[in-house]
């Protein structure tokens, strides 16, 4: 496993490409024609924004945004727990 | 399409590239003189580096129907060392008549040292004194902003003529000051962490079309020559049209090399038979 120190190295330049990359876009929906303020996709990308510009107890950001991006009902089939499930 | 590739290491890159691109429609490359992967140590391995540039590479690039046009320089990283950078300086014009030779490129800053401002001040001169158009290459990343504005005080300080200058590499928070000060702008567009082709793009929304220049980004590290063909097709999807992609990825490069004798090709305008 790479060290902490590692993993930054590694990601930094890819990272704050893709930082970049989004404040273009968000630059590009509110430049358009119209607006997309309502649009309920933009205001789940501001959540999912803010979900990880805040300090995270445990490093999950990845498995919290996947069911932040799911569809609500499956995510709370999910969050229940696999045994759920019906039994094949 | 045809296109032209305004910025192009042919140095640190296969004949598999120029294949692909004659296939893409690319009918002309650029090379700047650049970092060839180590620090040199004698001025005679610059001059076989241009030696290179303007007989080798002309006619690898001419196996494929391209033409190869190349600028000649002691690129920025290297003028860190003055006098071995001055050796080469004095006899870089040897080579200014050849039929490939642009002009002077890349110069400009790496770290933005004192040593890199007096060596890149000093190419300016030369390439002014002997009539060469001059290509710029600006830091990346977080030395960019500081390197590209005291590029352009020392540009403004020398008298250089703005519309005989390209300044590369530029991104969102360099791009107004250079095409305010009526110099030509490159953007360099890479697969991985610099400028990606939708913010080549953007800005071409925000800041028009004229005295731009788009390259694909080839070089050492990681690359892709078809990063400008990616920039035509996004372009392309957002409604322009065909003549407006020439006018960009063609006909811009073509009317700032024209202002060199040496440059042949002409801008093209695409017209539908009665």
């Amino acid at each position: 496993m790479l060290t902490s120190e590692q993993a930054l190295s590694r990601s930094f330049l890819e990272v704050r490409c893709a930082i970049i990359d989004i404040g273009a876009t968000l630059d590009r929906i509110d430049r358009g024609a119209g607006s997309s303020e309502d649009d309920p996709r933009l205001l789940q990308l501001r959540d999912a924004l803010r979900m990880l510009a805040e300090p995270s107890p445990e490093p999950n950001r990845t498995e919290r945004l996947l069911l932040h991006f799911s569809d609500a009902e499956q995510a709370g089939a999910l969050g229940a727990g696999h045994e759920s499930r019906p039994a094949k | 399409m045809q296109i032209i590739q305004p910025h192009y290491h042919a140095i640190s890159r296969t004949a598999w590239d120029y294949e692909r691109m004659a296939m893409s429609g690319v009918v002309a490359v650029t090379e700047p003189a650049f970092w060839t992967g180590l620090d040199r140590r004698y001025p005679e391995t610059f001059l076989d580096y241009f030696h290179l540039l303007t007989e080798f590479e002309p006619t690898r690039a001419a196996q494929y129907g391209i033409e190869h046009f190349c600028w000649l320089a002691v690129n920025p990283k290297e003028a860190e060392n003055p006098e071995l950078s001055r050796e080469v300086l004095r006899r870089m014009p040897e080579f200014f008549d050849r039929p490939n030779v642009l002009g002077v490129g890349e110069i400009g800053f790496h770290k933005t040292t004192e040593n890199e401002e007096d060596i890149f001040s000093e190419q300016v001169e030369m390439a002014m004194r002997h009539d060469q158009l001059i290509l710029i290459h600006t830091p990346h990343l977080a030395d960019k902003l500081r390197g590209t504005r005291r590029t352009l005080e020392i540009l403004k300080h020398l008298g250089a003529e703005p519309s005989r200058v390209c300044v590369d590499h530029l991104e969102e928070h360099t791009v107004k000051a250079v095409l305010d000060g009526g110099y030509w702008a490159g953007f360099t567009l890479y697969p991985v962490s610099k400028c990606t082709p939708q913010r080549a793009v953007d800005m071409f929304e925000l800041y028009g079309r004229e005295r731009l220049l788009v390259n694909s980004s080839a070089d050492w590290g990681p690359s892709d020559p078809f990063t400008v063909q990616q920039c035509v097709a996004e372009f392309r999807a957002r409604g322009n049209g065909r003549q407006e992609a020439v006018e960009i990825f063609h006909n811009n490069p073509c009317r700032f090399f024209a202002q060199s004798p040496k440059w042949s090709i002409k801008p093209i305008e695409i017209r539908e038979q009665a």
